[in-house]
């Protein structure tokens, strides 16, 4: 309650000035689409916004004069308008900006060093839809494939689309889509997410020391929006691949709009086809549905639903007494209403709810084994944007969200592990962006939440800092503390089927303070460079703990987790990136440690997580001429972390004594490295129109000159005594074909 | 604002060629690795003890041996220590050990008494250049009071069995779930072993543990019909620790964990100054015949 108290008074102690004020919202002026964080600002002068989530930006504090306004947002057509403000006046000004080709002619849309306040931000990366289209991908354009190009960002393997950030796991990243937490974003077990690219407008990535705003994770969140769906015409655009086909239609619907789009696999005729010749071969789909409704109730008043539906099914029936089954799937729908209270008061307000489902099942000749997961939340959540003077923008919010876990473990009809739990977490926030300076801006925040389980408020304070010099260059620094309630229970091998479990008052949630300090620097007008360095620690780390007896009554969380765990992730990173021209792209390097130390494991020595790599460099190119489009990913990557064997002993198999078994005696835990990662993914898209249609067909090449990298290492014991390490590799040269259409 | 630049007419023409240039050097970089890199840093002269004690039997056989390079071939005789001093020990009493053969085999003295329920026992081994140090204290006495078939869904007492070894006990494969009912030891788990008398073959099962003193046995455990024996055995802490680790510590690179990485991680042993297992387990047993199940329904 203090911390609402705190809230209303920093709204109220800012009484406009008496000073000029502008608003308004910022659409794409072909779709009508709202544009998030496009650059408003005043030439000539520090006054200026970032358009929110809903597109909508305020300046204030305006003193009178005559002034241009520019509008930027890459991608698209600055906008320029020349204005004339008296003291007091308010001027409403609705700004729609033309998209241009991102990667047409060289043309430089704006040389003034204010124009992109979004990397002013300590560890923010925002990508368009456009963006991602143009990277080559294995199968299909990804998000999180491709968000794993970037510096400080890893895969764990070739199949796998999780997100390892800055030293975190994919359990330590919130993933948002349209606000909404996404509890498993991906299909076939990792090897695709569940955005459908057709369907995404913006992606803002904050890769650690993320603001007030976020909470609930210890590492990084990513906040996916989709599409609200076109305002002006009635289209459509899709894509085949060898694996799904997708399509996505939007349209203006009474005073707003809609967008509908799906995916589907069609693995499974052809995976019935060689069932019928090849036994053990499984059966396997996936598919998701976003579909989203925004309405303009008034000048002041928006409505949008919103939905996503999404599953995978696995399904393996060797005989009528042999099965393996898993499916998970999840969905979510939520209702938000964004209201202009006055031209510097927006606020936004959410009703979700979620349902994640998890299930694997098999069936060895009567005996089943069942694991099953889900997830029920209701959220509320409310976010008010107050410009305040020329100096302070505040920005205040809360969100409650309730949830319904349920965990259960059967073995041979018998309930080993029932974990259900109905905690809730209510979050504040306050947060005031600060211009202290022309050239300074501070971003202070204080997060508090009250999580029902452990009964006390974690406080959480995060702040920013960037700071403009002359020539281009930006200074930048950010830090926090940030809680974690619930806990993934995943593999690293495969994403498929994880399991969420909330920690209950047995084991404190996880905590992390995060730094980071870097400068940008814009050398010319189409490029930037960036350098970041970070520091991450973190403490009350769990790890599932495999080790406990089978049908131990497990109902709380210190029987099955080990805890007290505790570890740092530091690094340096460095961007370089190209925007805009024909040929377009970065080149991304990441030095990086990453640490972990558990009282239970490695006998309690510190070791590297398998996914901590010392040098991680991506370099990734677009160019385009005329209708056609190349594209090329360079990877090289220090090989990751594993535990090799020491030595080889015998020992009984069970208390009964008879049979003696092989062991292996590994060594301390990641003290080897697998082979350096190295890899090159092609692509060529060709534009074209076929009966008045716009087509695009693509060839990609992933890992084009076939470099089967490293994955783990099995030992095998062969007949003669003599002990094998044989290396599992990952893929090797995949190329694929794909149509994307529009109509 | 606006303002145009041309790009120096050489730019593609270089990065063409750095692009091939790189995937000729990338592609290059294809050779297989020394096999010696894939193995830890030897671990030869580590003693690995076996021995683990039976409530109500004689002290066990006890084996010594030591660890042998991972990549090179294995043997019992290169891993045997035949000349270790093996000691028993319970409360002023030491029983000393004597080998027995050239496989690291150590038998106990003649006339050594039965173990006891619920008694400490310490182990004492001295061997190349090493002492290693163990200490167990022993379950109670296992017996069950009941062995009975379940309905699978409603739970309900189908059938009885006798609660101990006899041919009349005759269960038609598949038919309900087999369950053991017993008094609750104060003990971590149990080990359930599932022996077919005719294909003389063994399963056993993960540390389980028995809520409210029940057992209910995987019938994937019986692979054919026929003479089989279950042994239920009450693991004191050092073999519960072994079994549950060992089983947990996977020797490639998956693992079911979230932030630590993979689980190939070194069993828990309670052993000072060296590895293995020095446990105890007290044992109950029962047999049963399987009948095929009956299909033409």
């Amino acid at each position: 309650m203090k911390l609402s108290a705190v809230l209303f008074s920093l709204l109220l102690i800012h009484a406009p000035a008496q000073a000029a004020t502008i608003s308004g919202f910022v659409t794409d002026r072909t779709s009508g689409e709202f544009l998030l964080s496009a650059n408003v600002f005043l030439s000539g002068t520090s006054l200026g916004a970032l358009s929110n989530e809903s597109g909508y930006y305020a300046i204030t504090g305006i003193p009178a004069g005559s002034y241009v306004l520019i509008v930027s947002y890459l991608g698209y057509e600055t906008h320029r308008d020349s204005l004339s403000l008296g003291a007091e006046a308010y001027l409403r000004l609705d700004v729609t900006l033309a998209p241009t080709v991102l990667i047409g002619e060289e043309t430089v849309v704006e040389a003034d060093r204010n124009r992109d306040e979004r990397l002013a931000q300590p560890g923010f990366v925002a990508l368009q839809a456009a963006v991602l289209q143009e990277l080559p991908a294995i199968g299909e354009t990804d998000l999180l494939r491709s968000l794993q190009l970037l510096p400080g960002i890893q895969a764990s393997s070739d199949i796998s689309s999780g997100l390892y950030i800055r030293g975190g796991g994919p359990d330590q990243t919130q993933i948002l889509l349209d606000q909404i937490p996404l509890y498993n974003p991906s299909h076939a077990f990792g090897f695709f997410s569940i955005f459908n690219p057709e369907a995404i407008k913006d992606m803002r990535l904050h890769k650690s020391a993320y603001p007030a705003s976020y909470g609930g994770n210890l590492g990084a969140v990513l906040d996916v929006t989709n599409r609200d769906g076109n305002r002006n015409d009635l289209r459509g655009s899709g894509g085949i691949s060898l694996i799904s086909m997708r399509t996505m239609i939007e349209g203006p619907l009474a005073r707003g709009s809609f967008m509908v789009s799906g995916r589907r696999t069609y693995l499974e005729p052809i995976l019935a086809y060689i069932r019928r010749r090849v036994e053990d071969i499984p059966g396997y789909y996936f598919y998701d549905v976003n579909a989203k409704i925004n309405q303009n109730l008034s000048y002041s008043d928006n409505l949008v639903l919103s939905g996503y539906f999404g599953r995978d099914d696995l399904n393996l029936e060797t005989s009528d007494d042999n099965h393996f089954n898993v499916r998970w799937g999840n969905s979510a729908i939520t209702g938000k209403w964004t209201h202009l209270f006055s031209p510097t008061l927006f606020g936004n307000f959410i009703v979700s709810g979620s349902d994640y489902a998890s299930r694997l099942s098999a069936n060895f000749d009567g005996t089943e084994v069942l694991f099953r997961n889900s997830i029920r939340d209701i959220s509320v959540k409310g976010d008010l944007d107050y410009v305040a003077d020329d100096q302070h923008a505040l920005k205040g919010g809360f969100r409650a969200t309730g949830y319904r876990f349920r965990f259960k473990r059967s073995f041979n009809q018998d309930d080993q592990l029932d974990l259900r739990l109905r905690p809730y977490v209510v979050s504040v926030y306050a947060q005031d962006q600060w211009q202290a300076l022309p050239s300074t801006s501070i971003r202070l925040g204080l997060r508090g939440n009250y999580y029902s389980e452990r009964g006390k408020i974690d406080l959480e304070p995060r702040v920013s800092l960037s700071h403009r010099l002359p020539g281009g260059l930006r200074l930048k620094a950010g830090g926090g503390r940030y809680h974690q309630y619930l806990q993934l229970i995943t593999t690293e091998g495969f994403s498929g089927g994880d399991f969420w479990v909330p920690l209950d008052s047995s084991v404190e949630p996880g905590q992390a303070w995060h730094f980071v300090i870097g400068a940008s620097w814009d050398p010319a007008p189409n490029y930037r460079l960036s350098l970041e360095s970070y520091y991450q620690r973190l403490g009350n780390l769990v790890v599932v703990d495999n080790t406990r007896a089978a049908g131990a009554d497990e109902t709380r969380s210190e029987d099955v987790f080990i805890t007290g765990g505790r570890g740092y992730a530091t690094g340096v990173e460095l961007f370089v990136e190209r925007m805009s021209g024909r040929l377009t792209g970065w080149i991304g390097y990441t030095l990086g440690w990453t640490r972990r130390q558990f009282p239970e494991l490695n006998q309690g020595d510190w070791f590297p997580p398998k996914y901590d790599r010392r040098h991680d460099l991506v370099v990734s190119a677009n160019y385009r001429a005329g209708r056609w489009t190349f594209g090329c990913n360079v990877i090289f990557a220090t090989g990751q972390a594993f535990t090799p064997a020491s030595a080889r002993y015998e020992l009984r198999e069970s208390a009964r004594t008879g049979i003696r078994e092989d062991y292996f005696l590994p060594t301390g835990r990641n003290t080897a490295r697998l082979l350096p990662y190295h890899r090159v993914d092609l692509s060529v898209k060709q534009d074209f129109r076929l009966f008045g249609r716009d087509l695009q067909w693509y060839l990609q090449v992933f890992n084009a000159y076939n470099h089967r990298n490293e994955w783990f290492i099995q030992y095998n014991t062969e007949d003669d005594g003599i002990t094998t390490a044989d290396v599992v590799k990952m893929l090797p040269i995949v190329p694929t074909l794909g149509l994307n259409y529009e109509f | 604002m606006q303002t145009k630049t041309r790009k120096p007419p050489y730019i593609p023409g270089v990065l063409a060629v750095a692009l091939l240039a790189g995937l000729s050097v990338l592609s290059s970089c294809n050779g297989e690795r020394d096999p010696a890199t894939l193995f830890g840093p030897d671990e030869r002269v580590t003693v690995v003890v076996d021995a683990v004690l039976y409530v109500d039997r004689i002290l066990p056989e006890i084996i010594v041996t030591r660890t042998r390079a991972a990549n090179i071939a294995f043997t019992e005789e290169a891993a045997a220590v035949n000349d270790a001093e093996v000691t028993i020990i319970q409360g002023l009493a030491e029983y000393r050990y004597e080998r027995v053969g050239h496989l690291g085999r150590y038998l106990p003295p003649p006339g050594s008494p039965k173990v006891r329920p619920g008694t400490e026992y310490r182990l004492h081994v001295r061997a190349l250049g090493k002492e290693i140090r163990g200490v167990t204290k022993t379950p109670g006495r296992l017996s069950f009071d009941e062995v009975v078939i379940v309905d699978e869904t409603s739970m309900e007492v189908l059938d009885r069995l006798e609660p101990r070894t006899t041919p009349r006990n005759q269960v038609v494969y598949r038919e309900g779930l087999m369950e053991v009912r017993f008094d609750p030891l104060d003990v971590e788990a149990y080990q359930v072993v599932v022996l077919d008398r005719e294909a003389d073959d063994e399963v056993s099962s993960p540390p389980l543990e028995a809520r409210d003193g029940r057992l209910a046995l995987p019938w994937f455990a019986i692979g054919s019909s026929g003479e089989h024996e279950v042994e239920v055995y009450a693991l004191d802490r050092n073999l519960f620790d072994f079994l549950r680790s060992v089983e947990a510590s996977g020797q490639n690179a998956f693992g079911f964990g979230s932030l630590a990485g993979d689980t190939f991680e070194r069993p828990v042993f309670n052993l000072d100054g060296g590895i293995g297992v020095f446990g105890s387990a007290s044992v109950g047993r029962f047999g049963f015949v399987v009948l095929q199940e009956d299909r033409s329904g």
